[in-house]
């Protein structure tokens, strides 16, 4: 019970320390009012409240500097593009032509519809779709002996 | 010329200066009137620096930091409005305390690595309830060396430990303030006190 008062009083004492710190810190009325009237005072706000203006009417300048970049820039993507479609087609035609025509299916294939409804079902979760391995090996060898004749 | 029937005519109304409220001069200074501005300067500087002067004590700083709030003021007058919030005055201060806060935490343990052995004896006899201001000289010290101290503060403590008993606000003053609920400022002042006395029991 001593203790704990001992140690209330020296957090009194800290406390009491503490406030004569902050007010020893502070500048007094006088001194802050004699801050305040210094002559030049409002003179260099005016001098802050330009500058601080024309930076931000050089801020929208800066945004519209970047319209001629970006004119510049457009040509450019124009053609990074069309020189990308243009090395896709060439790689694209010559590619072998089976390939192509099953995945493309550009040209009519007897079995074009089944391949396409087996990639469909590949994708999907519906119970029609659901073939077996069974059957899918069972397409196949059909495929082939049909091919074989 | 139309611009200029729209600005407040004070030679008209020299006499009746005092009379104007912030609130329309606020309204014609936002509308680029500099006379309007320059009356709300005259009017304020000194609440704005007496607040300044409670966070920092070198006649510059607070010089620098009186216009930065005035310019801040100044870009600010547009969305001001007494009937949304509080008054001009209330206002002002709210953008200085906001201010010094800033700075607080841009020159936050600067002064720390300056702190010498003749400082911590002199804490320690203030501790002791020895030390007393009697000249103006020590009076110096004693100051440079309370921003020493309050430099092991954070700036939120700081902040809330100057307001609190350098400003002699109330919590509710200061919730409106900062912008915190009354809560939030005294769980606030509990921790600010608990750091300065861990601050102040160091040198014990």
């Amino acid at each position: 019970m001593f203790r704990g008062k001992k140690n209330q009083a020296q957090e009194g004492r800290l406390d009491e320390v503490g406030r004569q710190i902050l007010r020893a810190s502070a500048m007094t009325d006088g001194e802050a009012d004699e801050a305040a009237s210094s002559p030049f005072l409002l003179a260099r706000v005016r001098a802050r409240i330009a500058a601080e203006k024309g930076v931000r009417e050089r801020a929208p300048n800066d945004w519209l500097s970047i319209i001629p970049a970006f004119r510049r820039a457009v040509p450019v993507m124009i053609l990074i593009a069309l020189s990308a479609v243009g090395v896709s087609w060439y790689l694209q035609a010559g590619a072998p032509v089976e390939q192509s025509n099953q995945s493309v299916g550009l040209y009519p294939d007897p079995h074009g519809p089944q391949m396409s409804v087996v990639s469909a079902c590949a994708i999907s979760t519906k119970e029609e779709c659901a073939i077996s391995t069974e059957e899918v090996l069972a397409t196949l060898v059909n495929q082939e002996r049909q091919e074989a004749q | 010329m139309e611009e200029t029937s729209d600005k407040f005519d004070f030679a008209v109304v020299a006499d009746d200066r005092e009379e104007v409220s912030d609130d329309l001069l606020a309204v014609y200074a936002s509308s680029g009137d500099e006379a309007a501005f320059e009356q709300l300067f005259e009017r304020h500087r000194r609440r704005v620096a007496r607040i300044v002067g409670r966070f920092f004590n070198h006649s510059e700083r607070v010089e620098e930091i009186v216009q930065e709030v005035f310019t801040k003021v100044y870009f600010a007058l547009a969305d001001y409005s007494s009937e949304r919030g509080p008054s001009f005055a209330a206002w002002i201060s709210r953008i200085a305390i906001n201010s010094c806060y800033d700075h607080l935490r841009r020159v936050r343990r600067r002064a720390e690595s300056s702190f010498t052995e003749e400082d911590g004896d002199l804490v320690r006899a203030h501790l002791r309830g020895g030390a007393r201001e009697k000249d103006m000289e020590s009076a110096v010290i004693s100051r440079d060396l309370a921003h020493k101290l309050l430099a092991r503060l954070s700036p939120d403590d700081r902040l809330i430990l100057t307001l609190l008993d350098g400003q002699e606000m109330s919590v509710a003053d200061i919730a409106d303030m900062t912008g915190w609920s009354a809560s939030k400022v005294k769980v606030r002042a509990h921790r600010a006190r608990l750091s300065l006395r861990r601050v102040l029991s160091d040198f014990l």
